[in-house]
């Protein structure tokens, strides 16, 4: 590529630039090439364990094949070490629901008990108890003269059981009637009487 | 030219002697490059571990140079360089050419000290004057003797981009350079 006469003056200045000598200076270089060999062999090392890996693949035996002992033990921890490693991790990160999980699995399932209502039915209840009951008696005397005795005992829990009842239980009870037995006839306060209502 | 394929392809194996002798044929050049860029030495020192760095991991990969190693070194080296630049702001590179050169065989001659004087003025034109990409241009055509078509692939332009970029770097010299190269121009 051709340049005009006053560029090339440039140009020939540039290329006098590019002898100036900036060297590498050995300390630095040196350092920097141990740490590439250093880089090299950690490379290699893993390319190493890639292709014992892949021997084992190969070979289909399970065995270790061609990955040398030192290899094996160093992938084993390498795997061990990045199982518990993502464990934690995992755990860390999802700690709230695993909290959640363990505080709901170890409560359990809440039932509730829940009783029928009690309604108490007006009518007198009866409990009818019948048992028969066949009693046999051996007497020396051959013929035996058995007796059948059946009871049955209706027992009708009448109003006076229920009065006690009830003042077992605390309610107010029903005033007896003084005079009249049957009828309560005056027994219910009247009204006071007034004008306005005419009440007679 | 079939060295450099057989020991590119023997490095794509990772055969630990080529990787060794890649570092060693190459990693000055790098640094020399970087230096003139960052104006750092231990960052161009760090540029140089980074560049061979990502050198193994692609070949480890299976990935890497098929072709060129040496544009894909100075392409990745470029790319390390620019990023820096970016994060630091870097504006003053090639400085540290201004110091070997002084320290050069030069005897204080008349002659040498007006070319002196003259490189001193390039330098400082081509840090102030030239935009990055021209500087990039001036350096890799000139300085690392790079063909047209190798620094389009290194900057990731076109090659008539490039030679546009390279014109107008050159002019933009040559008016800085003005008062030195005499009055004429």
């Amino acid at each position: 590529m051709e340049f005009d006469p006053k560029e090339q003056v440039i140009i020939d200045l540039l290329a006098k630039l590019k002898n100036a000598d900036v060297g590498y200076p050995q300390k630095l270089m040196a350092s920097r090439r141990q740490s590439y060999l250093n880089q090299m062999a950690n490379i290699g090392l893993g390319i190493g364990i890639g292709a014992g890996i892949k021997n084992i693949a190969k070979s289909g035996k399970g065995t270790t094949g061609h990955l040398p002992s030192s290899a094996g033990t160093l992938l084993e921890t390498i795997i061990l070490a990045a199982i518990v490693i993502e464990a934690s991790v995992a755990t860390f990160i999802y700690r709230d629901k695993i909290s959640d999980i363990f505080q709901s699995s170890s409560s359990g399932p809440s039932v509730e008990q829940v009783s029928p209502p009690v309604i108490e039915s007006p009518l007198p209840e009866i409990v009818i108890s019948a048992t028969p009951s066949m009693v046999a008696t051996t007497s020396p005397i051959p013929t035996p003269t058995p007796t059948i005795s059946s009871t049955a005992l209706p027992s009708i829990i009448n109003s006076n059981d229920n009065e006690v009842d009830e003042q077992k239980v605390g309610s107010p009870p029903t005033p007896r009637p003084k005079r009249n037995n049957g009828n309560h006839f005056g027994q219910t306060p009247r009204p006071p009487r007034d004008k306005k209502n005419n009440n007679k | 030219m079939t060295d450099g394929v057989a020991l590119l392809k023997a490095a794509q194996k990772l055969d630990e002697e080529a990787l060794t002798a890649i570092f060693d044929q190459f990693a000055p050049a790098i640094y020399k490059y970087t230096l003139r860029l960052c104006h750092d030495p231990i960052v161009a020192d760090n540029i140089v571990g980074d560049v061979f760095a990502q050198l193994l991991e692609q070949f480890a990969a299976g990935k890497g140079p098929r072709t060129n190693l040496r544009s894909y070194l100075y392409q990745t080296a470029y790319h390390l360089v620019v990023d820096r630049s970016r994060d630091n702001q870097h504006n003053a590179p090639l400085d540290v050419a201004v110091g070997t050169y002084e320290k050069g065989q030069f005897t204080p001659t008349q002659s040498q000290i007006e070319e002196r004087v003259m490189m001193e003025a390039l330098i400082a034109a081509m840090n102030t004057e030239l935009t990055e990409d021209q500087r990039h241009v001036i350096i890799l055509r000139f300085l690392e003797d790079f063909s047209l078509k190798e620094t389009a692939e290194i900057i990731g332009k076109e090659v008539n981009n490039i030679k546009v970029i390279q014109n107008r770097g050159i002019a933009k010299l040559r008016k800085a350079l003005g008062m030195q190269l005499g009055d004429s121009w």
